[in-house]
């Protein structure tokens, strides 16, 4: 009984990772047909120049600088943003605050979708199409983290910040020496998600960049594919290198991905 | 301090002052007033999207529903490392890109003998098909490319929904000489309720929105067969220039998920009670 749990567990397990698979064994030789026998994935003869390809034939480089670029400043960003307005909700007092942070929770039912045109109306009249500024802006202000961010800080004791201001402290110092530390884990949640929703965007920078070099991975690589049209063995090339970078960050740091997912989700 | 508190919450208030601007701003634009939702009403291509859109939200959720309860159920006893294994194997995923999945299924898919699936299925006595090509097929591949690549995220919520349910709960039920079905259907699922509650709407909302499969897989093909209500609207935006039109549309997205939003939120809290 056991036994037959494990197995068709591991079954379940294959069947997501099998694509993987293929797309590691594919990507080694430039393929015009694909064959269905998972034999004849296994290249015949190994070769490195789909990747040199795909490096030198297109704006791959670009795409994973501006990719890596846009997703590290952005989440620090968001992470400094979100943590300050939800600093503001959880421990200050002023008119409004019930008003406004239930504001905060109606964004949270607004679909991206919705957004997408004014956005980019926007966007486009303060001239920053094509700019890491109009990939990066309009993804700051998400209600999530704010959210996430107010719940984990309320549970930090009054007290500690009376006490740090009748020692002096000041507005600033009490958020960055003690509310951030002790909200860590939520801010590492909120990184993670972060971090891997800007890494897999692909609407918003589809309309943002027209500009091949301001491409970030996920458009680049719709570009590429069809610039391969005829050749799977690049595009898995292509398709690899761009989900290398997040399998590493998350293999490294699985159980905080993982961590943050469910308390993310159990949360609501 | 106040003026300090002020700048904080600005990046907030523009979030909100732009979710609210978005059918302002447009009918401004316009001048149409109400004009615009009568015509998307009567649109057959809106229907159409709309149709798809709800065909892949009753296809997907229900598939990754009943599969992931499934999984986890099968998973829960199992050693820790294996469920580990599981996890990350299932998570792998969800931080990919969809459409770096989309061109491993792209070929995954290829029609024809040729065709890793079609090979598979040939394995068990099945006809090829054109998965993504035929008008009948494309919905339920972009469906199922859509269970695979987050149902893992369901699994990995619904493990950590059981770990939370009491040990006590099943040892007294087991005394009071419960079965396992009734052991299922008495505890397991009533104190799951909420976390299903809460995957399902998510799950609907996320159907909702498909984008990123449609876009790489079909561009919405073969003759608008699989076109889905954000693809559709974002074509009549930003191919057609239709900006009105395809806010009109958005907007009534918005009052589709927000609906189910509260729904979720008045019955969820229910659960708690």
């Amino acid at each position: 009984m056991r036994s037959l749990r494990y197995a068709i567990s591991g079954i379940l397990a294959l069947v997501s990772l099998i694509p993987f698979v293929f797309m590691l064994l594919i990507s080694f030789e430039h393929h015009r047909v694909i064959t269905g026998n998972p034999l004849h994935w296994i290249p015949t003869e190994p070769t490195l120049s789909t990747y040199t390809d795909v490096l030198s034939l297109s704006g791959f480089p670009g795409w994973l600088f501006n990719s890596s670029f846009v997703a590290v400043v952005a989440t620090l960003a968001v992470l400094f943003v979100q943590s300050l307005a939800a600093y503001a909700f959880a421990c200050k007092r002023f008119v409004g605050r019930e008003v406004l942070f239930y504001l905060v929770l109606a964004g949270l039912m607004v679909p991206g979708a919705m957004t997408l045109i004014p956005q980019f109306l926007i966007t486009s009249r303060m001239g920053l199409l094509n700019s890491y500024a109009g990939l990066i802006l309009p993804t700051l202000a998400g209600p999530l983290g704010v959210f996430l961010l107010r719940q984990y800080m309320l549970g930090i004791p009054v007290s500690l910040l009376d006490a740090a201001r009748i020692d002096g402290c000041r507005e600033w110092a009490i958020y960055w020496r003690i509310v951030l530390p002790l909200s860590l884990p939520a801010l590492g949640t909120l990184a993670i998600i972060s971090f891997t929703g800007h890494w897999r965007e692909f609407l918003w920078p589809l309309l943002v960049t027209t500009d091949d070099s301001m491409k970030t991975l996920p458009v680049g690589l719709a570009s590429l594919s069809s610039q391969f049209n005829t050749d799977y063995g690049a595009q898995m090339a292509g398709a690899l290198l761009s989900l290398l970078p997040v399998i590493v960050v998350f293999l490294c740091l699985q159980r905080y991905f993982i961590g943050g997912l469910t308390t993310g989700a159990v949360k609501e | 301090m106040v003026l300090y508190v002020l700048f904080l919450l600005a990046p907030v208030v523009c979030a909100v002052a732009l979710s609210l601007h978005s059918g302002g701003l447009l009918e401004g634009t316009h001048f149409v007033g109400l004009a615009n939702y009568g015509e998307v009403w009567s649109n057959p291509f809106f229907k159409k999207a709309l149709k798809n859109t709800g065909l892949y939200a009753l296809i997907a959720v229900p598939a990754a529903l009943s599969l992931s309860l499934a999984t986890a159920l099968l998973v829960q006893p199992l050693a820790k490392w294996w469920k580990n294994f599981i996890r990350v194997a299932l998570f792998l995923p969800l931080i990919s890109s969809a459409v770096a999945l989309s061109i491993i299924w792209r070929a995954l898919l290829v029609p024809g003998q040729t065709g890793p699936l079609n090979w598979f299925i040939g394995l068990l006595g099945m006809a090829p098909q054109n998965w993504l090509g035929h008008p009948d097929w494309v919905i339920p591949a972009i469906a199922a490319f859509q269970v695979w690549s987050g149902y893992g995220f369901w699994v990995i919520v619904l493990l950590a929904g059981l770990e939370a349910v009491p040990v006590q709960l099943y040892e007294a039920a087991r005394v009071d000489g419960a079965g396992r079905w009734q052991l299922f259907t008495r505890i397991t699922l009533p104190m799951l309720r909420p976390t299903l509650l809460f995957l399902s709407v998510m799950g609907i909302i996320w159907n909702l929105q498909l984008f990123d499969a449609v876009f790489m897989l079909t561009r919405g093909g073969p003759a608008n067969a699989s076109v889905s209500v954000v693809y559709y609207i974002y074509r009549g935006a930003f191919h057609f220039d239709q900006l009105g039109h395809s806010a009109t549309m958005s907007v009534l997205l918005f009052l589709l998920v927000m609906s189910l939003t509260l729904i979720q939120m008045r019955y969820g809290r229910r659960g708690e009670d």
